[in-house]
């Protein structure tokens, strides 16, 4: 337990090299980025929101410089790329069929929440100019209790 | 693939269907939640602070649909282990500022402490019988998560 806490330094559970360095064997042991990147690669068309969303939660809770490995940050921004083409994708093909006014609204709020799962990893990438305070995805729920 | 399921609007990512059969089929995931729970068998006087970052894991993920993705495993061996070993990982801390008493007037040392706390308070709530109100924010140490 070298960790010393005498000293003003970030201390959150990713922040010491020992913590950092199982972070990483975790990833290279379990093959977690390259088993994404994989999912990832697939064509956009044979991918769903609700995939897409479920992929995004891993790159929103563990993509963090301290915790995502810097070898496999190009998966993330894979994530984030397929992501995007996803809800573009599933916004067109929405603008073509008929809608219920009950389907319609859902797809809207949907259509709001995995934008909002976008914007967090856009920003943790730098890819977002916009500054509005970030906050759990509504459909996360009361995510710290 | 469309995703025309009208229920998956108030969902979270992990309780949709297409969301929790990927998870469920996704091997790394599997085999990331068994390394995870493999380190918080280990002993916390030497593995502190690999024990408190999988715990870390087990605070993010540990919660219906996601972890364990089908219904059929029990997550709560894993949480009363996380929070058993952070609570041991909390009291060599407490250890450590007895032998050094110049620590406890120290922020950070406080501040590990208190998060600590929150940290295991977190995963006992998910296990109580009744869900003690608690505050929707995370651990101090953990700073502005979403961004």
């Amino acid at each position: 337990m070298s960790n010393d806490p005498d000293n003003e330094q970030d201390m959150a559970p990713w922040a010491h090299p020992k913590a950092q360095a199982w972070f990483h064997a975790l990833f290279n042991r379990s093959q977690f980025g390259f088993m994404l990147e994989d999912v990832v690669k697939q064509p956009v068309e044979s991918m769903s929101r609700e995939q897409m969303r479920a992929i995004l939660t891993f790159a929103v809770l563990l993509g963090r410089k301290e915790i995502w490995p810097e070898e496999h940050e190009f998966v993330l921004k894979l994530i984030l790329e397929k992501a995007r083409a996803v809800a573009k994708k599933i916004t067109e093909e929405e603008g073509k069929r008929p809608l219920t006014l009950r389907q319609h609204r859902s797809h809207k709020l949907s259509e709001c929440e995995f934008q909002d799962e976008i914007e967090i990893l856009r920003r943790r990438l730098g890819r977002s100019f916009k500054t509005t305070k970030l906050s759990t995805p509504d459909t996360w729920g009361p995510f710290w209790t | 693939m469309s995703s025309f399921g009208s229920s998956a609007a108030d969902q979270p990512p992990w309780k949709t269907a297409a969301g929790s059969q990927w998870l469920s089929a996704f091997q790394s995931w599997r085999s990331m939640r068994r390394l995870i729970q493999g380190t918080l068998n280990l002993d916390p006087n030497e593995h502190a602070h690999e024990i408190r970052a999988a715990a870390s894991m087990v605070i993010m993920f540990c919660r219906d649909g996601l972890w364990p993705p089908s219904e059929q495993d029990d997550a709560t061996p894993v949480i009363e282990l996380a929070a058993r070993q952070l609570s041991h990982v909390k009291q060599l801390y407490e250890t450590k500022g007895r032998i050094q008493p110049k620590l406890q007037s120290s922020k950070s040392y406080r501040k590990l402490l208190k998060s600590l706390d929150e940290e295991i308070r977190i995963l006992e709530a998910r296990i109580a019988d009744s869900s003690p109100k608690m505050p929707n924010v995370p651990p101090c140490t953990w700073g502005d998560f979403w961004v």
